[in-house]
């Protein structure tokens, strides 16, 4: 469980810093994958929480 | 499957789909990117993301003029306008206005002959930048052809 929920964190984190590079090198060009990813980061760290939430009770 | 490997699945398809769909629009890479006009008879659209044209030419009557607006990425600055028209007696006239009040291009030439209006965009852009292109014809009727945008990276 603990080994899924670091996999998933890193996946993202990794995604959104490649996107995030991606940007900086060439401004525009993948502005909406960025603002997806971070959406996507965002809504994955609130499931992650939920699940824990829900195994603890 | 419980729900952390179910987020891990759908997070690996999600950025599998955000890998693709980077892929896709090309905006990676170091080459120009031409576009081509799907369909001339749409008074207003953007340029689609194609390689493979659909010519569906346009008659422009004697001194009747058409407005196309077109939106491109903003990770352009630089674009080179190309519009083709059958053979004939016409003169095609292209003014092109890229919302900046210094930068108005025009371009004539006669029918059959390629028009080509280079475009630049000094202003900063959000997600895109847009750009109007007047048609005209003179006194004789013209044929446009076809309607091609190159996108220059910086």
């Amino acid at each position: 469980m603990k080994r899924l929920t670091d996999m998933t964190i890193a996946v993202n984190i990794g995604g959104l810093a490649i996107l995030a590079a991606l940007e900086s090198w060439r401004p525009g060009s993948v502005s909406a994958g960025v603002n997806s990813g971070y959406v996507w980061l965002v809504s994955t760290a609130l499931l992650l929480l939920v699940i824990k939430h829900s195994r603890t009770k | 499957m419980n729900g952390s490997r179910l987020l891990l699945t759908v997070t690996i398809t999600f950025w599998m789909f955000i890998v693709v769909l980077i892929a896709r629009t090309q905006m990676i890479g170091t080459r120009s990117i031409t576009l081509h006009w799907h369909n001339l008879s749409q008074p207003t659209t953007t340029f689609h993301w194609t390689k493979t044209p659909e010519t569906r030419p346009v008659r422009l009557g004697a001194n009747e003029s058409r407005t196309f607006n077109i939106t491109v990425p903003r990770a352009f600055d630089r674009a080179l306008l190309l519009i083709t028209s059958t053979p004939g007696d016409g003169v095609v006239t292209a003014v092109v206005n890229t919302k900046n009040a210094s930068t108005l291009q025009t371009a004539t030439t006669t029918a059959g002959q390629v028009l080509t209006v280079p475009i630049t965009w000094q202003d900063t852009a959000v997600a895109t930048r847009s750009f109007s292109v007047r048609l005209s014809a003179a006194t004789a009727a013209i044929e446009l052809q076809t309607i091609s945008l190159t996108l220059v990276r910086p």
